[in-house]
Formats: structure tokens, sequence, C-alpha cells
């Protein structure tokens, strides 16, 4: 399964990464692809192009503040494939979330 | 980015606004921050949102303010674990309080931030941070993240 997303929490400093951070290692320890962009203090790491949002099979948007560039996923949301939360919550229960994402597929 | 003067252990407190204000209080002291009252807002506000106790035994309060001098990470650790908050009523001991100012901060400085926050996801970093002594120990184990 190949899984993007993006992290944005208020403060951009720690949710932001951690959820990053929580995210990745769930999917690799499942065996995903995932690829996860940060929009925090730092500014935007890891940059989700037009066609890796689109080759992917769901998107986890882990924000708690707009973010840019959301219109990228457009057509990801009209499939369905979109699930949105805040980046405390992930990181909390990150096994529970990348189960929601897989009920996606 | 972190220094000895914002390393507290054995720290008698169990409730989550007094031990953030014991912190913002080093915090002023070590001249990190101008403002403990509008900090104290900053800080309580982003906990009022969603609550920063991200489980094993840790929270991380943070805030962004014109009134915080350069980006910066405490931490101060409780005699024993008490309720964080009602909701949640996760039970905390290691608590990471973090300021970064409200435009420009260094970028490295947030790197650093951020890479600490990954540590915490890490069992063994957690272990180590919390079979910890000594202020010493904390703060050499703190000073290898990089």
């Amino acid at each position: 399964m190949k899984v993007v997303g993006v992290t944005a929490c208020t403060t951009g400093i720690a949710h932001t990464y951690m959820a990053q951070e929580a995210i990745e290692k769930e999917c690799k320890s499942r065996g995903y692809e995932v690829k996860i962009e940060t929009q925090g203090g730092i500014g935007i790491e890891n940059e989700l192009s037009q066609d890796e949002i689109d080759e992917a099979d769901v998107v986890l948007l882990a924000i708690a503040i707009e973010i840019e560039g959301e219109e990228r996923f457009d057509e990801k949301k009209k499939e369905g494939k979109v699930l949105t939360l805040d980046p405390s919550v992930v990181i909390r229960n990150t096994k529970s979330v990348i189960d929601q994402l897989e009920e996606l597929v | 980015m972190i220094k000895k003067e914002m390393i507290a252990l054995d720290v008698d407190e169990n409730d989550k606004v007094k031990v953030i204000k014991h912190i913002i209080k080093m915090a002023f002291n070590t001249g990190l921050i101008g403002d403990e009252e509008l900090f104290l807002k900053a800080v309580l506000k982003r906990e009022a949102d969603v609550s920063t106790s991200i489980g094993f035994t840790v929270a991380i309060p943070h805030g962004k303010s014109s009134t915080v001098k350069e980006p910066f990470i405490s931490y101060l650790r409780t005699k024993k674990p008490f309720i964080w908050d009602k909701g949640t009523k996760d039970m905390d001991q290691n608590i990471f309080l973090i300021g970064v100012p409200k435009e420009g901060g260094d970028k490295i400085h947030l790197k650093y931030l951020s890479e600490i926050s990954k540590k915490l996801l890490d069992e063994n970093f957690r272990k180590r941070l919390f079979a910890s002594k000594t202020v010493d120990s904390v703060y050499e184990l703190l000073t290898t993240i990089v």
C-alpha cells in the first residue's frame, strides 16, 4: 500500500515532526511505501508532487491548521481516500489510524 | 537550545498549570523569555486546543510567542506522575516545555527541537532519559541528539 500525507500542527515544532515520524515508522513496519510532507516551523520539507499523490492509495492529513497546496488532494478526496485528523491524535493512536487508512483502500 | 538551568528533576508538583508555571519561571530567570504571563497564555491556549500529553508519561506543552527571545527546550521531571488532564487521564511525569519566537527563529534551533521531539517516540531513548538521575546526565543525553 502506498501512503502519502502531510503533517502540520499549530506551533509547527514538535507534533508536526513527531506525527511524521510516527506515521513513517508504523507504515514501514507494515511494509508500506510512505512519504510524509511536513509543513512546520522549518518550512515545507519532503514536498509531495501531484504525481506522488495521484499514485498513492491513501492520504493521511495529520493537520491542525490550513496547509499550503491542499488542492493537490482534491481528486483523492473525491475518491474518499483521504483521512484528516489532528496530529496529536495520530501520535497517540498511530496503529489504529493506520488501520483506518487500510480500510479506505 | 538546551541549558542545564532548564533541567529540573524531582520536582514536587502534581498539577499541570503549576508545573508549566514552574518551568516558565525557570525560563524567565534564564533570560529566555521576557514576559511570563504572556508566554503562559500562549502555552495554555495551545494546551486547550489539544492536549500535549503524548503517552509514555511524557507531555510536550509548547508556545509560540513574541516574548520568546530564542527557541528553547526545557525538561522537568516531577517526583511522581500526576494527571495531566482529566480528559485523557494520562499520568505524566516527564515534561518538556518548548518555546519558540513568533518570527524567525534560527532554522537550526527549530531542527534540533524537532529532532528531540522525534526521539521521544523512541523507546530506548525514553528508557535512558527516565533512568538519568542527575541534571548532568540528562544534559549529556539531550545534547547528543543532533
